[in-house]
């Protein structure tokens, strides 16, 4: 009697582990489930940043497309640290200072430092330029300072165009219809941007991480060219770009209405998302 | 796109075989040992339970055959079963008059089922202790070896820059937290059910001999 109670126990026990496992089973299916959901949650929250940060770019600010353009490359050249601003407007807008410089290289040295340390120099400037001895030593810092400007700005003036909206002309206030061009560009952009994967952990100094990539749409779609105009400091987070690029061909179609032939375009990548 | 840009998921989407073997085993055992855990803590818990409410019980009623009739009400408690079967070996000894025999075989009855008791209570319950000590070692042999491939790749790359180790380390890195998952809520689990198990134990030894003293009381 003994012994057959302990064996009638022993069955509904095998039957207990099964059913024990499959809740088990599920718990973990639960738990993997919901750390996905919370991932995915995380990128998509990322994903949105960069949504914010290309209308921002892609529409050309009110008035007329040229008298906006003045002001901001005026502006442009004292802002020292366009980098904390996740606005990219100040990228596009320094590449007319770099093809400045070098006009401007061989004839009259001392006229352009003469500009722009009067634009520059805010706070740190005044007491230096109280001091006439030194002015030539200061002209020489400001010229060094805009060089590395230079340096840290867009490679070439493919970037200025290749913000959505940035290079059609008299697309007037915010919120105006894109262009053919521009709307092809916003698909190329998106489409890249969905076949663009990175370990954002594995990427240090998330601020001076950015990666300018120029290339060449052929009138069918396929990506050629790809060419990294300047690197960012974290290779792999430039292997990235290029796997994203290379993932994306062939795009679809350059449009009649855009050009009928291949389109050259660069694209600036940071951690937030393409400029 | 949604599997690759997820974090913690693009990164096994990358790793080797013997990483992948490592960390599904892993999963496995994890699986197996919350079943145990699950299984048991249900099991356990009644045991104590209902023992403590049937000990209550069997002090409180002086008689053993009302006693007997109550225990079907403490189907899961180890107490009342162990009771259950000495009391079904004492009444089929009622043609003995030899007080020492039926001590001596009350007493076998007593142990016997309490062995009994305990093994089926500590059944798979080892198994949480496999689980707590080999899983990080499991975890960490794949946690070696994904770092022997991100060096091995420092070689065929001829570059020890960060983004050649980095993303292998991380890969290998995650076998160590799977280990690190599975062996820790049943190494927990363990030393719960084992401490609930020798106090049940304690409890039966106890118990035995109380029972005892009143069958013989009853023969005398």
């Amino acid at each position: 009697m003994t012994r057959m109670s302990s064996g009638d126990e022993r069955e509904p026990e095998n039957s207990r582990l099964v059913t024990a496992f499959t809740i088990s089973c599920i718990l973990h299916l639960v738990f993997f489930s919901a750390l996905l959901y919370l991932q995915y949650r995380a990128a998509e929250e990322r994903r949105e940043f960069t949504a914010i940060d290309v209308s921002l770019v892609a529409l050309p600010g009110p008035g007329s497309p040229e008298k906006p353009d003045k002001e901001l490359e005026e502006l442009s050249v004292p802002e020292p640290e366009p980098k904390p601003e996740p606005e990219p407007e100040p990228i596009p807008e320094e590449p007319p200072e770099k093809t400045k410089a070098p006009e401007k290289k061989a004839p009259p040295e001392i006229k352009e430092p003469k500009k722009v340390p009067d634009k520059l120099v805010e706070k740190k400037k005044k007491p230096e330029e109280e001091k006439p001895k030194k002015q030539l030593g200061d002209f020489e810092k400001t010229l060094e300072r805009l060089r590395k400007q230079v340096q840290e700005g867009p490679p070439s003036d493919l970037y200025k165009r290749s913000g959505p909206g940035r290079f059609g002309p008299g697309d007037g206030d915010y919120g105006a219809p894109l262009s053919a061009r521009e709307q092809y560009l916003v698909e190329v952009v998106t489409i890249i941007r969905q076949n663009w994967s990175f370990t954002p952990q594995l990427i240090r100094e998330r601020g001076k991480v950015k990666t300018y990539v120029a290339l060449t749409i052929e009138t069918g779609g396929v990506i050629s060219d790809i060419m990294i105009d300047r690197g960012s400091i974290s290779s792999y987070f430039d292997d990235t770009v290029i796997k994203a690029i290379e993932k994306s061909s062939p795009l679809p179609p350059v449009p009649m209405s855009v050009d009928n032939k291949a389109l050259r375009i660069g694209l600036a990548f940071t951690p937030e998302g393409i400029e | 796109m949604f599997s690759s840009r997820i974090g913690f998921f693009s990164l096994l989407a990358d790793t080797g075989p013997v990483v992948l073997f490592v960390l599904c085993l892993l999963l496995f055992f994890s699986v197996l040992s919350w079943a145990i855990i699950l299984m048991k803590a249900g099991r356990i818990g009644k045991a104590a339970n209902e023992s403590r409410g049937f000990l209550e019980f069997f002090f409180e009623e002086p008689g053993i055959d009302k006693v007997f009739g109550e225990t079907e009400h403490y189907g899961k408690g180890s107490l009342a079963r162990v009771f259950r079967a000495a009391y079904i070996e004492y009444r089929g000894l009622g043609y003995l008059k030899d007080r020492a025999r039926i001590e001596e075989r009350v007493a076998r009855a007593l142990r016997r089922e309490a062995n009994e008791e305990i093994r089926a209570l500590s059944r798979y319950v080892p198994f949480l202790a496999t689980v707590g000590n080999t899983a990080p070692f499991i975890g960490l042999f794949g946690t070696v070896w994904g770092i022997m491939n991100s060096f091995m790749s420092i070689g065929t790359s001829q570059s020890a820059s960060l983004a050649t180790v980095a993303p292998g380390i991380a890969e290998a890195l995650v076998a160590t937290a799977a280990g690190l998952a599975a062996a820790i809520p049943s190494v927990i689990a363990y030393n719960f059910f084992t401490q609930k198990i020798n106090a049940i134990e304690r409890d039966l030894e106890d118990f035995s001999g109380e029972f005892l003293k009143v069958i013989l009381n009853e023969v005398r």
